[in-house]
Order: C-alpha cells, then structure tokens, then sequence
C-alpha cells in the first residue's frame, strides 16, 4: 500500500535463551498489518498476548526474532522522537514539573529557545493542562499525569504516537474524558496512532480499525474496519453499527476462551 | 473543656519530658555514686563553661569537625563519580566490585596505624582515614541508586530524543540523587566513628584526644564534655545537611513518594 505509514512485517518474537531460541516462549507469531497515515489502529487482545511486545518492537524497544517493522519504509532498529510512546504507567520524571516535562524533548534537540516554550505552551491548551504547568507529577490525579505525558510527546511534534494501554489504570470516568480528548487531540494534530488496549469499547470507540489478538503465542485473527463518523461523540456506543462490531469482538474473545479452558492458558509475560 | 490533642501528641512537650526524665535519672545515679565514677549535670556543665572559657573546647571541635568535614567531602567527591560509572557501565563494575566488596568490611579503624606510618602525624592521616570510611558507602549507595533506575523513564527518554550520554545526566543521575544523598548522611555518621578512633592513638588535638587524655588524669567530667559535644556536633551537621537538601534538592526526593 503506498499511503502505509507503518508495516509491520512477518514479525516472530520468541522470549527466552538467546543461544537456545528454541526453548524460549513464543510470544509472536508470523504478525502482518499495516497501519495508514493519520488513522488510529487498535490493537485488541486480551492481558499476554503479546501488544505490548508488538508495541516495544514498533518503538525500537525491543528487536525481533524474525521479521521487521518499517517507518516511512524504512526499517526500526531503535527508538526515536519520530514515534512517540505514551506509557501506561505516565513514565513523566518526578523530579522535573509538568511544564519541564514537556521541554524534555526540545531540550535533548538542543532546543533551548523562546519557540520550544511558545509551542510547550500550546499544547499545555490543547491537552487541558493550564494552571498545573508548574506542578510536579505526584501533586496530580492520574488523568492529569496522562495528560502531561501526551504533550510532552506532543510537542516532538512526532507523526506517530504509540501508546500502549495509556488509561487502562485511570477510573472510568477519566478514561472518558481522555478518549474524548485523544480524539480531540487527534483531530487536531492528525498524527497517526497505534493504540493498544484491551477494553472492547475503548478500541471501537477510538478505533478506524481494529486488529483483534489471541494469545500464545500472540498472532492477529481478525481485521475490523470500524465505519463509524467522525468526529465521534459518546453516544455512538448505543448506535446499532457500534453494537454489531461488537457482537463480532464478543464472539471472538468467547472463542478463545473456549480454546484456554480447553487448554491453551494464556499466560503473562514478565 | 476544649478537647484538644492529647498531650502525648505535642512534639515539644514530648520532647522537653524526655529531656526531663533523663536529666532526671542523671542526678539520681550522680547522687549515688562519686563524681569520678559518675560525675553530675552540674559538675559537666561546669567543665563546659571552664573548657569554653580557656578556648579549648573550640580547638578540639573545630580541628575534629575538620577532619571529618574534608574527608567526607573528598570521599563523596570520590565516591559518587565511582558508584555512577559502576552503576552504568557493567565493566567497570565487573573491575572494581571486588575491591568494594572486600574493603567495605574492613573497618577503618583497622588501617588507623598504617595511616600513621604512611601519612605521618599530621592531618593527612586522618583526612584519610575519613575519605575510606565514606568512600565505601557512598559509592555502594550510588551504586543502588543507578540501579533502582525506573526503566520506563530511560524508555521515555529514548523516545524523547535522549541519547545515551543525556541519558545519563539526565535521567540515571536525577533519579540517583536521593541515594547518594542518604549514602552520604550514613557516611557522615561513620566519619564520627572514625575520627574519635584515630584521635585516640594519634593526635594533638580534637574530640577523641580530649576524651582520651582526660581518661589519664582523672577528669571524667571532661570525658563527658567530649562526648556531649560530639553528639551536639554530629547533631548540628546532620541537620545543617537535612536542611541542605530540603533547599537545594528537594524535587528530586519526590522520587520516593512516587512508589
């Protein structure tokens, strides 16, 4: 595909032995999918089956055993500001407040500048955060932490963002609000998104397209396009489109779980 | 009635009772012995105000807190550079771990005499002394410091553009602060320990001289008075630090009501 942003190729990942691959665990296997410029791709399974893995080798955090990631066609070997990662857990640096958080990534360009401020600045607006860019990470509530974490991403001004479960641990609420406003932010900025998660709703409600993952070792079994309208408000997920998609994802995770208690227990991963 | 606190819960009143009761017990006991097995609060007190009087007492703490104060510093100095690089770079842990391991069980009271013999009488050899009583347990504490390095913060970092040398200003020694910090304080504790030691065999001045040249006159009040002003200096210098730290460093011991 010509407009593919990110391809993902043949990707095996086995953990384990490095002189014994053999032995080692099997995490993934044979994973193919594209992700298209400025879509947000989900990516949807359930705990080990390996997202983060697919995440870890996207970000160059990780190499695989076989296979390779390419950027803008050319191939990931490690990180870079180009891919930005959006952690479950904030990752901000505690000993730096919100406002110098965000300037970690102009700084390490050497950037230094009035503009790196103005455009801190900025995105201190677009996420929400103004009147706390002077508060250190522990005096905020974990939506606010997260929030931090997109604009210091942000402001990289990165066209990929990888975000890897990033409000599996806020209270449903907040988890609200947040997709509203990744959304926002999305809509915005345009840059591309490859969003791991495991909640159904969350990947439908974000999602262009849904990757749905079973696990041990980990591979994609289905490709859901998800039409509905953007922008999207909320009440979307009483709309029957939304509620036929799913249906699909409901009956594939019953599957699968069907195969465990037969069986093939899903495990996690250190 | 207003119902207050109960009083056990006021810091000062619990603190001005303890002092109480324990000058209290020190007459008592005083009372019942003589003042050479046991001398009173007033008989110290006396000796302070004399030893204040003649200038003396201000030597030996001064030359004492001297001592401790620029071998602590050098040995952090020292110390912390060691315990980075160990930290980081697995070579030069593999190369020098032995060494700390070994060494950090010898006490430095055992090398108080090869001082001596190799650095002579004068200040050197207690600076010395001081710089390898602090070397080891600041460097082990950096050590576990850049080793407690949250990795999701060097991920983030990666990410965020940092290479691996702003990684390591900018990430592994933040983070590495609280522990080098506490190593020091530690350090500073066993300086004490150190110090009266060699003061004792060799030195013409300093705390530990004045409470062992005491011992061979008689003046147990004096042995008091040295060991007083120990706990007061050690006391004095640690909170000096303390508050060091809440000024200039405080963001950075953030890092533990994080986990």
């Amino acid at each position: 595909m010509a407009d593919a942003k990110i391809q993902v190729k043949g990707l095996w990942k086995t953990f384990g032995l490095p002189e014994k691959p053999s032995a080692g665990t099997e995490v993934l296997k044979e994973i193919h999918f594209e992700i298209r410029d400025g879509e947000i791709l989900c990516l949807l399974g359930p705990s080990g089956c390996g997202k983060t893995t697919v995440l870890n080798i996207i970000a160059g955090f990780q190499k695989p055993t076989r296979g390779e990631v390419l950027v803008n066609g050319k191939v990931v070997d490690k990180p870079g500001p180009d891919r930005g990662v959006i952690f479950q857990e904030h990752g901000l640096f505690p000993w730096r407040t919100a406002l110098q958080n965000i300037l970690f990534g102009p700084e390490m360009m050497g950037k230094k500048d009035q503009e790196s401020l103005t455009l801190a600045d900025q995105y201190i607006d677009l996420i929400g955060l103004r009147g706390f860019q002077n508060h250190y990470p522990h005096e905020l509530s974990g939506g606010m932490q997260q929030r931090v974490s997109i604009a210091r991403v942000l402001v990289n001004r990165p066209d990929i963002l990888l975000m890897d479960e990033p409000f599996g641990k806020l209270d449903a609420q907040t988890r609200a609000t947040m997709q509203v406003l990744l959304l926002d932010v999305w809509e915005k900025v345009r840059p591309t998104i490859l969003f791991i998660t495991h909640d159904i709703d969350e990947a439908i409600f974000l999602g262009d397209r849904i990757l749905v993952m079973s696990c041990r070792p980990g591979t994609v079994v289905k490709e859901i396009e998800v039409g509905l309208n953007r922008p999207r408000d909320y009440d979307v997920i009483t709309a029957p489109e939304y509620l036929e998609i799913k249906r699909t994802i409901l009956n594939l995770f019953k599957g699968m779980a069907q195969n465990q208690l037969a069986g093939q227990e899903c495990r996690t991963l250190p | 009635m207003m119902r207050g606190k109960p009083l056990y819960e006021n810091p000062y009143l619990v603190y001005v009772f303890s002092l109480g009761v324990f000058f209290l017990g020190w007459f008592i006991l005083a009372s019942r012995t003589t003042p050479l097995f046991f001398p009173s609060p007033l008989l110290v007190l006396r000796a302070f105000i004399e030893m204040i009087r003649d200038g003396s007492l201000w030597g030996h703490i001064w030359i004492s807190f001297f001592r401790i104060f620029a071998g602590w510093a050098i040995g952090s100095g020292l110390g912390i550079p060691l315990g980075l690089l160990m930290g980081d770079i697995r070579f030069f842990k593999n190369l020098l771990n032995p060494y700390i391991q070994f060494f950090r069980f010898i006490p430095p009271i055992s090398f108080v005499t090869l001082s001596l013999i190799w650095f002579g009488m004068g200040e050197t050899s207690k600076v010395v002394l001081i710089i390898y009583t602090t070397i080891f347990i600041v460097t082990v504490n950096t050590i576990a410091g850049v080793m407690s390095v949250n990795p999701i913060h060097e991920q983030a970092a990666r990410c965020l553009g940092a290479n691996r040398f702003k990684i390591f200003t900018k990430v592994i020694f933040p983070s590495t602060i609280p522990f080098l910090l506490t190593g020091m304080r530690l350090a500073m504790g066993n300086s004490f320990m150190t110090i009266v030691s060699a003061e004792m065999i060799a030195a013409e001045k300093g705390l530990g001289f004045l409470i062992f040249t005491s011992r061979l006159f008689m003046q147990t009040e004096r042995i008091f008075v040295g060991i007083v002003s120990l706990g007061m200096l050690g006391f004095v210098v640690d909170s000096v630090f303390r508050f060091g730290i809440q000024k200039l460093a405080r963001q950075y011991l953030f890092f533990f009501k994080e986990k």
